[in-house]
């Protein structure tokens, strides 16, 4: 099981914060909204909390999945 | 233990009133900034939020304090009850129900920010609107039972507070915020995205949100 972040598209409003906290797992494309990497590595767990928890529109989130092996 | 008859006490009172009112202007034009998406180099927009994050929790520590030596001090006598509950006090039962009434507001407002992702969005947002009925309330309460508003100085300091306000309301009205249309720390990807999914495309969100809040893993 791992996890994985994941964007609503309908609350996020591109303010970018998730970009500035978690750059190594969100960029943003040229309109400014998030584009995310697939898997969380262990090590990025928290950070990617953090952004979780500071987006200002309450659009992001994390989920477990199944990776494909 | 301070004597209560202390002129300490009175002076933190009013001290602790006037940083209130500098630090809430603080709040509320940093509030703006966030909302409008101010930040980029060398600020990032979510330090931005960040500071607005703490210093509205100074805020509340000052006016706690700027209310427990006002109920303290005996030179005027306010309860406990009569400066948190509007219209209770016998002493200048208006203007100290404008003080109760801001402060009451901003608590309801705190209280809705620190159970943010307990409750939904909309509420939180309606909640958190409160905070510009809040300010003027606080204003009228600071004119007419300010004991200071008899200097130059402090009608000084309110008018700038009041001033403040009104750019960064007008800042808000006007400056229209698009996501591309400011600087953030992140530069932006130029072209098309490759294997990654964007919020444009991807499909909505299914599945267990399972760290909504970051304090549980758990499911709920």
């Amino acid at each position: 099981m791992a996890l994985r972040l994941r964007v609503d598209p309908i609350a996020c409003d591109g303010y970018g914060h998730c970009a500035e906290i978690a750059g190594e797992l969100v960029t943003l494309d040229e309109w400014g909204y998030p584009i995310i990497s697939d898997e969380v590595p262990r090590r990025l767990v928290e950070i990617a909390e953090l952004a979780v928890r500071q987006c200002p529109r309450k659009a992001l989130f994390l989920e477990k999945f199944e990776p494909r092996r | 233990m301070i004597a209560l008859t202390s002129p300490l006490l009175w002076y933190t009172a009013r001290a602790s009133g006037i940083v209130s009112l500098l630090l809430l202007t603080a709040v509320m034009a940093l509030g703006v900034m966030t909302a409008t998406r101010v930040g980029g180099r060398p600020m990032p927009r979510f330090a931005v939020a960040e500071v607005h994050r703490r210093i509205a929790l100074m805020t509340m520590i000052f006016l706690v304090l700027h209310i427990l030596t006002t109920v303290l001090d005996t030179y005027v006598h306010i309860g406990l009850l009569a400066a948190l509950i509007p219209f209770t006090s016998a002493y200048k039962t208006v203007w100290v129900a404008f003080g109760s009434v801001a402060f009451d507001l901003l608590l309801a407002v705190t209280i809705a920010s620190l159970l943010k992702q307990r409750i939904s969005h909309a509420a939180w947002r309606a909640i958190h609107w409160l905070s510009y009925v809040s300010f003027p309330i606080a204003i009228i309460h600071v004119l007419m039972i300010g004991t200071d508003t008899r200097f130059p100085w402090m009608l000084l300091l309110v008018a700038g507070c009041v001033g403040t306000l009104f750019l960064a309301i007008a800042w808000r009205l006007w400056a229209h915020p698009r996501p591309d249309g400011a600087l953030t720390a992140v530069p932006r990807r130029k072209g098309r995205p490759g294997t990654t999914a964007t919020a444009s495309t991807q499909h909505a969100p299914r599945g267990r949100k399972i760290a909504s809040s970051g304090q549980t893993r758990k499911p709920r």
